[in-house]
């Protein structure tokens, strides 16, 4: 009796899942079914699978386009500014979780309050600002946004992943001989690897795709980011779909080319704690 | 190796009224095992850490080896710690644990080498050098740990409750295997525990320490037989020593305690040294080894005996405890009488208490006035 039900329990929620998986994944890889197909195709039949793979689209879209552009564009802006979130934030959240020192937890709250506010309500002041300093039209204005509004996340997760981390290791490292900077270096980095990487993967992912502020930061041509790229590309094959759908495809690569390299670590990041 | 001595040392922690650590005066001599035992929170963990260097000195001063240490960094301070927690870096393996702290001391690599294998050896941790912590169990871990701190060669060990994580069985091997280790490195060593039998058989001294005082400091075995106050009769002992209060009066040449109706002689007390305690209320101590079952037609035999009625009983295989209530005396009463007691919840029997053997204490101070 109890076998029969737990398998009824177990097909309750293959049926769950598999709906959740078609609902989640559907849109994706019909977009990208569509990459591989010519609009005349999608045309006569929106929802099929390619005949024949036309491959040679993504060339066309890479090189008749200014796709290579925006992709470096991008690349850099979101590798550097990932980077630098990444080191600054973790040194930050290593302190705040690690050091006793007065007005650490109003430090703490500050950076963390800045969450509840939307970023666009600062769009006018960074507008400004950077106008103010040359700044604006400029790769490193836009990394310097990007780096300003992904730190406060970026500093929550990892605090509260590295004031877990027993301060015994520390007393440890300190009676071995090594500085405060050593013990970042030596123990939390490594040890808190999994929690950088879901940050790494998170911010890479938002930066990636922002748009926003970029639409507004970045007025030349040759500096879009690809997200504005993509958009470009909208306006210039309004009536191909299927070459619109290429574009999008190459932009979402590096996104899963990071997930897959950091993804296992990204799942022991969150689900550390949940098991002894 | 080397001598420690604490001169008043005392530790505040900001925002805190109490002292944590309340004018230490202790010297360790070199090659030492000095356990400081103490329940928890008494303060016993943050003495250990101001030696180490993890906490600063509040008041006084720290010396080791005649050298002033309150202002000298933990890593120049040539001190090793094993923590309850092991503290082993969970990213590296066994090997590269023993080798960290000898690294950053730029010993050369061949050196490094050499000792990390001595050490493995030592502690039986040769196969396992490959293995990350979490691959270990807990006893193999607690020898990294160890491991870790005899391949530094420091001047002085500090042990913060190294074998609270382990199980029965192990912490009994734990604790001969630091006792020899201890006589093999001859290494002066500074353990911190709440738990009486490692100090009792670790310690060449124990420190005993409350609300951050400390209370006593001695041999183990003299500790036990002279308690300086009720908290240490209290504290080492299992069960605890019998407290009670009685009312001490001249007998003859010498002194007796009164319970109620019963004057029990204390022929073994300095009654010319106790005058100031006379017709006054003390406290007065007896171990629960040291009150005996009788029977009850021998009972005209000792003068000293009590009726007692049984109010549980616990039989341990190697011994019987029991506790007792007693009329002439509101405490209830724990006795310690061998494996073959027949006595039984609610029986009535008869007790008998060494009188020699009894403990006296101030009820204000509570400190022993004990004068044999």
């Amino acid at each position: 009796m109890s076998l029969i039900l737990r398998n009824w329990k177990r097909a309750l929620l293959m049926i769950i899942l598999s709906g959740y998986t078609a609902f989640a994944a559907g849109p994706f890889i019909w977009v990208s079914m569509m990459s591989l197909r010519t609009t005349p195709e999608i045309n006569d039949n929106p929802y099929t699978f390619p005949e024949a793979f036309h491959w040679e689209k993504y060339a066309v879209a890479w090189s008749e386009s200014d796709y290579s552009v925006y992709f470096w564009n991008s690349a850099m802006v979101t590798t550097i500014a990932v980077l630098a979130v990444t080191i600054i934030a973790s040194m930050t959240a290593h302190c705040l979780a690690r050091y006793r020192f007065p007005g650490n937890r109003l430090i703490f709250f500050i950076i963390f309050s800045t969450l509840i506010f939307p970023p666009q309500i600062v769009m006018i002041s960074l507008f400004q600002v950077l106008v103010k300093y040359g700044l604006f039209d400029t790769h490193l204005g836009l990394i310097l946004v990007y780096i300003a509004l992904q730190m406060p996340l970026t500093v929550f997760i990892l605090e509260g992943f590295f004031s877990r981390l027993p301060q015994d290791l520390y007393d440890a490292a300190k009676m071995d001989g090594y500085s405060n900077f050593e013990s970042y270096w030596r123990l939390t980095l490594p040890i808190g690897l999994p929690a950088i990487a879901t940050t790494v993967i998170l911010n890479f992912i938002h930066i990636w795709n922002e748009f926003l502020f970029a639409v507004v930061l970045i007025a030349s041509d040759e500096k879009r980011t690809l997200p504005l790229g993509i958009q470009k590309f909208y306006g210039d094959r309004l009536e191909d779909v299927g070459m619109i759908a290429t574009g999008v495809m190459i932009s979402v690569i590096p996104v899963i080319l990071i997930y897959i390299f950091f993804s296992e670590k990204m799942i022991q990041g969150m689900t550390a704690g949940a098991v002894k | 190796m080397a001598a420690v001595k604490l001169e008043n040392v005392s530790k505040r922690y900001p925002g805190s009224q109490e002292l944590a650590v309340d004018a230490f005066n202790l010297e360790i001599a070199d090659g030492e095992f000095l356990v400081l035992l103490g329940p928890s929170g008494c303060g016993k963990s943050t003495a250990l850490r101001m030696i180490a260097g993890l906490e600063s000195i509040t008041t006084g001063t720290l010396y080791i080896d005649g050298q002033i240490m309150n202002h000298m960094p933990a890593k120049d301070r040539d001190i090793a710690m094993v923590f309850q927690s092991y503290a082993l870096y969970p990213h590296m393996n066994v090997a590269n644990n023993l080798a960290f702290g000898l690294r950053r001391r730029k010993v050369p690599r061949d050196k490094i080498a050499r000792r990390v294998e001595n050490v493995a050896d030592m502690l039986g941790l040769g196969p396992f050098l490959g293995r990350k912590p979490h691959a270990l169990s807990g006893g193999q871990r607690q020898r990294v740990a160890l491991g870790r701190a005899i391949v530094r060669d420091p001047k002085v060990f500090l042990f913060d409750e190294p074998l609270s994580n382990l199980d029965a069985a192990l912490r009994v091997s734990t604790r001969n295997e630091l006792v020899k280790l201890h006589q093999r490195l001859g290494a002066t060593m500074i353990y911190v525990t709440h738990d009486q039998v490692e100090a009792m058989t670790m310690g060449q001294r124990i420190c005993i320490i409350n609300n951050g005082k400390l209370v006593q400091l001695g041999v183990p075995l003299q500790v036990y037989r002279e308690p300086a106050d009720t908290f240490v009769a209290k504290f080492l002992g299992n069960p605890p020593m019998n407290l009670f209060n009685a009312r001490l009066e001249a007998s003859g040449d010498g002194v007796a305690a009164r319970f109620g109706n019963r004057v029990i002689p204390l022929p073994a007390m300095d009654a010319a040294k106790l005058t100031a305690y006379m017709d006054r209320t003390v406290i007065v101590g007896i171990r629960p080894e040291d009150l005996s079952e009788i029977r009850s037609q021998d009972r005209h035999e000792h003068p000293n005996s009590f009726t007692a009625r049984v109010a549980a009983v616990e039989a341990l295989g190697a011994e019987t405890l029991l506790i007792l209530e007693i009329e002439e005396v509101e405490e209830i009463v724990r006795a310690r009488f061998d494996r073959d007691s027949t006595a039984r919840l609610g029986d009535e029997i008869c007790i008998n208490a060494d009188v020699d053997r009894v403990h006296l204490f101030d009820p204000e101070s509570s400190r022993s006035i004990t004068c044999r």
